[in-house]
């Protein structure tokens, strides 16, 4: 048989951790990759830092990359159809494949509000966002931030930096509403109004004003005008599925995939913030974790699949971490208790604050703020669906680290002994 | 074979000298809570166990770091300080826990082996801590460490 060819549509964290999973198994079948933005693979973690000018380089791969990898590159070309042999370019290239990857990302979600237009009013996402927001930054003396996620967070880091003085609009009554409790929330939020940064919960942007072509300010739906010289917004991602969609994929928010990332063509795969995986913690349940760690932990799945390894995902499993103003705020798993059957323990002393999700005896998530230093220990077991049992020792007021999992003379003969990361 | 850190956790006498020797030459202050090897203690059964980045030759932490700051050379996981942007990813990857953050210069420390010579190892009085060739070395690091564990144990 012939080589197979491999075709890689997007180039960001998914699409190069499948590349190089492709390529630890096979260095010389053809692949080819294919992206929308006519740049190199970029970090879009980073944008907040180009934001703010801390760094202005934010390749992710070194220059040589794409000869290195063997790999040919086709940048600034969009995917517009998948045929039944080949996927087709905006400029009619068809490309011959027997394995496809749909690694298309995700969009800003933008919300309906009257005047999200004004210039000045834009989401962070891609480079020509953070490069187009520094430019209006500079003179800028007000900003407003619409939404509380973790970008909204990491716009406001970026933006205390700049030294322009910051508004936050969220429509639920918390920041962080899908990664945080409201403790740990209200710990992120007091060292936030210390910053001298106003919160607006429980509000939305009801109107943004502009004038002679730049926005002025944003109205909220309680009435208060907030000055703005920029407005960024961080309603969260919206899946992009347009290629997965005209190519004939079964999609609902993003693009369905089994445990193996297979979509609904058994020759295509589908991996990163585009793809709607099985859930990890609950069972039949599809997610999109959107997060930077589930899109390598599924490229690399998906690049062993595209050559035929069968390798199943553990399931999508949201985890996620930041600092801002000093403090380091971890979430990963479930953040709030199953009704039935769930419990939690908290830790909250000097700052620092440790809630451990139980469901029956599994631990199942886990909401850090201050000292993450447990925290990959506790992903692990988490992953690794261990039970508080397994654990040799546990103390709630104790970390949990890695050594307490691997013991050996546990109650019983313990699952992680000869275990490796899900990774190697 | 590739040199590696080896621990003999029977040798352990819980000293701690490993910590202070390794804050004193990376930090240039003795602060146990800045160094890149801890010493895990489990009280019950009096054994110690002191542990500092594997160097894994799979490194979940170089796989998800989104900055560039960490990055796999010569069988080492190299820190590149100049690059992190201090925002913890490395520390959610890592199963084992021997990633800190270093709150003053606001990056992560790990070890580096001090260059294949690590002071940890030249103040292990107990000869817990050896700097050699191993065939482990080349073994996933995860079975490697359970090993290890199984060892002390017994002991």
């Amino acid at each position: 048989m012939s080589q197979r060819r491999i075709v890689i549509v997007g180039n960001s964290a998914a699409s190069l951790a499948a590349l190089e999973a492709v390529r630890r198994l096979d260095g010389a079948c053809p692949v080819t990759l294919v992206a929308e933005e006519a740049i190199p693979a970029y970090s879009r973690v980073l944008l907040p830092y180009l934001l703010s000018g801390e760094r202005l380089d934010l390749s992710l791969r070194p220059p040589d990359y794409a000869q290195r990898m063997g790999v040919r590159m086709l940048l600034g070309r969009r995917a517009v159809r998948i045929d039944a042999d080949a996927l087709v370019l905006d400029d009619g290239t068809r490309l011959p494949f027997d394995r496809l990857l749909v690694a298309t990302g995700s969009r800003a979600a933008i919300p309906a509000v009257e005047g999200i237009a004004t210039p000045g009013v834009s989401a962070l996402k891609t480079m020509a966002d953070a490069l187009r927001i520094r430019e209006q930054l500079a003179g800028a003396r007000h900003a407003v931030v619409l939404g509380g996620g973790l970008i909204c967070l990491l716009v406001v880091h970026a933006l205390l930096k700049v030294g322009v003085s910051v508004a936050i609009a969220v429509s639920s009554d918390r920041l962080l509403t899908r990664m945080l409790d409201e403790e740990a929330a209200s710990l992120l939020q007091r060292r936030l109004a210390e910053a001298g940064v106003r919160i607006f919960t429980r509000t939305d942007a009801a109107r943004i004003v502009g004038s002679n072509g730049r926005v002025r300010s944003v109205v909220t739906a309680a009435g208060e005008v907030l000055p703005a010289d920029v407005v960024i917004l961080a309603k969260g991602i919206r899946p992009d599925i347009d290629l997965a969609r005209t190519g004939g994929l079964a999609t609902d928010r993003g693009v369905l995939v089994d445990e193996y990332l297979r979509t609904s063509r058994p020759d295509v795969f589908a991996a990163g913030d585009c793809a709607e995986a099985p859930d990890m913690l609950v069972p039949g349940k599809k997610t999109i974790p959107g997060t930077w760690f589930e899109a390598v932990a599924q490229g690399e799945t998906a690049g062993a699949n595209l050559m035929d390894r069968s390798r199943p995902s553990p399931g999508a499993f949201k985890m996620n971490v930041m600092e801002i103003l000093g403090i380091a705020v971890a979430s990963m798993g479930l953040i709030q208790a199953p009704e039935s059957d769930g419990r939690t323990l908290v830790r909250a002393r000097d700052g620092n604050y440790r809630k451990l999700v139980i469901a029956r005896d599994r631990i199942v998530g886990a909401v850090l703020v201050g000292d993450v230093s447990e925290a990959g220990p506790i992903a692990m077991l988490i992953r690794r669906g261990l039970t508080l049992s397994d654990l040799k020792s546990f103390d709630p007021a104790l970390p949990i680290r890695y050594a307490d999992l691997a013991l050996p003379w546990g109650p019983r003969a313990h699952p992680s002994v000869g275990c490796q990361p899900r990774w190697s | 074979m590739s040199r590696m850190l080896v621990v003999d956790p029977a040798k352990c006498t819980n000293c701690r000298m490993c910590e202070l020797a390794c804050s004193l030459v990376k930090t240039g202050a003795f602060a146990p809570s800045r160094s890149r090897i801890r010493v895990h203690v489990f009280a019950p059964e009096f054994k110690h166990i002191p542990l500092a980045c594997f160097q894994c030759a799979a490194a979940p932490c170089v796989k998800v770091c989104p900055a560039g700051a960490l990055v796999q050379e010569d069988g080492l996981v190299r820190f590149v300080p100049e690059a992190c942007i201090g925002c913890r990813m490395c520390m959610l990857g890592c199963p084992f826990g021997v990633i800190a953050f270093d709150s003053a210069a606001g990056v992560i420390a790990k070890c580096d082996t001090c260059d294949g010579d690590p002071e940890c190892v030249r103040f292990c009085t107990p000869h817990a801590l050896e700097f050699r060739e191993s065939e482990l070395a080349d073994l996933p690091k995860g079975r490697e460490f359970a090993r290890r564990i199984v060892e002390g144990a017994k002991a």
